[in-house]
C-alpha cells in the first residue's frame, strides 16, 4: 500500500514536470489530506499525515501518556506547597487522574508494540515545576494561569478527540480515549470552578 | 459544648425578651430540632463532623475496591472490544479512588475496617466474572441499579452537603463524585449500545 509520503512526492514530482495544473495539484493534495484517495481512509495526527490508523493511535498514545505524566508530576509538587485546603482536595484527585491515565495510556501502547518515546523538555520541565512548586505564587494565582491557559477546553483536547473521530478499526482505543477525554472535561471543570471560587473578582 | 436543652432555653430567652425575630427563631428551632451539631451517613448518626467522614471514607473506599476487583474480572472475560476499552478506565478509577480514599482515612487517624459481605462478594463476582454471561447483559445488571443516580450517590452527597470544616476532604468527595457521574455515563451509554432500545426505555 502507497504511504502518505510516497503519493505527496509523485504529486510533487508531475507538479515540478508541469504535467498538473495548479489547480490539479491543489486539489490532489486536499484531497490526501482529507483522506479520500482511492476509498482508503488516510489519517492525520496533528496536522501531518501517517500513514495508518495503528500508527496514529501509538502517536497519540505516547504524546498523551508523556502529557499526563508529566502533569502527575507537577501537580504533586503543587500539592506539596497549597496553600488552601479546599484546592488540595481537588487537586490530589486532578493528580491521581493524571498518573492513573498515564499508566493505562502507556499499557495500551504497549500492548499495540509500541515503546514510550515523547519526553518533555528540560526546559519546559524546569520552567513548569519551578512554577507549580512555588510556595512564592499562591494557589489562586497558579489556577488564573491555568485557567487563561484553557479557555477553550474542545481546542486543547483537539488533538485527542481528531484521532478519536478517525478510528474505525481499534474499538477498545476509541473507547479508552473517549472515557479519558471524560475526565479531561472533569478535570478542566474542576480547576475553572475553583478558580472562579478563588479570584471572585477577577 | 452546649447541650440541645441549654441552647433551646438560651433560644427562648432571647425570643421571650424579643431580642429575635420570629423568623429567626422558628429557623434556629428547626435547626436544633433537625439535629444541629448531628452528622449522618446512610442514617447512622455520628457525634463529630470527623467520625461521619472517618465512617463515610471507609465506607465508600470499601465499595471502590470491590469494584476496581469485579471490574477487573468482567474486563478478563469482556467479548467486546469497545466495552473493554471503557471498562478499563473504570476499572482503573475506582481502583485510584480507593487508594485516595485510604490515604484520606489514614490521615485522619482512621484504619480500614469495612469488609464486603462473602454473599454479596460471592453474588457480584458470579455475575461479573461469568463467561456464560454477555457484556450486554451484564450492563443491563449495572444499569438496572444505578437508574436514578443522585439517590445511588446520596450516601456521598449527603455527607458532602454536612461537611463544613474539613474543605480539603469535601472538595476530594465532590471531584470524586464528578468521576462517579463520568463512569455511570459511560456504562448507561454502552448498555443503550448493546441492548438498544430496550435499555433506553
Amino acid at each position: 500500500m502507497e504511504t502518505v509520503d510516497f503519493e505527496v512526492k509523485q504529486l510533487l514530482k508531475a507538479y515540478h514536470k508541469g504535467l498538473i495544473s495548479d489547480e490539479l495539484f491543489e486539489a490532489q493534495v486536499t484531497e490526501l489530506a482529507k483522506g479520500g484517495q482511492n476509498g482508503h481512509p488516510q489519517y492525520t495526527y496533528n496536522g501531518q499525515p501517517v500513514g495508518s490508523e495503528r500508527e496514529m493511535i501509538m502517536q497519540v498514545l505516547d504524546e498523551f501518556r508523556c502529557r499526563e505524566n508529566f502533569a502527575a508530576e507537577y501537580l504533586n509538587r503543587w500539592i506539596d506547597v497549597s496553600d488552601q485546603e479546599c484546592a488540595r482536595g481537588g487537586l490530589r484527585v486532578v493528580q491521581q487522574r493524571e498518573a492513573y491515565h498515564a499508566r493505562i495510556l502507556e499499557d495500551r501502547l504497549r500492548e499495540l508494540g509500541g515503546i514510550p518515546q515523547c519526553s518533555v523538555s528540560a526546559e519546559r520541565r524546569e520552567q513548569d515545576l519551578a512554577f507549580y512548586a512555588s510556595t512564592e505564587k499562591t494557589d489562586a494565582e497558579k489556577l488564573l494561569t491555568v485557567a487563561s491557559r484553557i479557555t477553550d477546553p474542545a481546542q486543547t483536547l483537539k488533538y485527542i478527540t481528531s484521532v478519536i473521530d478517525q478510528i474505525q478499526e481499534d474499538q477498545q482505543s476509541k473507547e479508552l480515549l473517549r472515557s479519558l477525554v471524560q475526565d479531561e472535561m472533569s478535570s478542566i471543570m474542576w480547576l475553572k470552578e475553583a478558580c472562579a471560587l478563588l479570584n471572585p473578582a477577577k | 459544648m452546649a447541650t440541645v436543652d441549654f441552647e433551646t432555653r438560651q433560644l427562648l430567652k432571647a425570643y421571650r425578651k424579643g431580642l429575635i425575630t420570629d423568623e429567626l427563631f422558628e429557623a434556629q428551632m428547626r435547626e436544633l430540632q433537625t439535629g444541629t451539631g448531628k452528622y449522618t451517613v446512610n442514617g447512622k448518626s455520628h457525634a463529630s463532623e470527623k467520625e461521619m467522614i472517618v465512617a463515610l471514607l471507609d465506607e465508600y473506599r470499601c465499595a471502590e475496591n470491590f469494584a476496581s476487583e469485579y471490574l477487573g474480572s468482567w474486563n478478563e472475560v469482556s467479548n467486546e472490544e469497545c466495552v473493554k476499552g471503557g471498562l478499563r478506565v473504570i476499572q482503573r478509577r475506582e481502583a485510584y479512588h480507593a487508594k485516595l480514599l485510604e490515604d484520606r482515612l489514614r490521615e485522619l487517624g482512621g484504619i480500614p475496617q469495612c469488609n464486603v459481605s462473602s454473599e454479596q462478594r460471592s453474588k457480584e463476582m458470579g455475575v461479573y466474572a461469568s463467561k456464560d454471561k454477555t457484556d450486554a447483559q451484564k450492563l443491563q445488571y449495572v444499569a438496572d441499579q444505578i437508574t436514578d443516580l443522585p439517590k445511588a450517590l446520596s450516601f456521598i452527597t449527603d455527607v458532602i452537603d454536612q461537611i463544613q470544616d474539613d474543605q480539603q476532604t469535601k472538595e476530594l468527595l465532590r471531584s470524586l463524585v464528578q468521576d462517579e457521574e463520568s463512569s455511570a455515563k459511560w456504562l448507561m451509554e454502552a448498555c443503550q449500545l448493546m441492548n438498544g432500545a430496550k435499555a433506553a426505555a
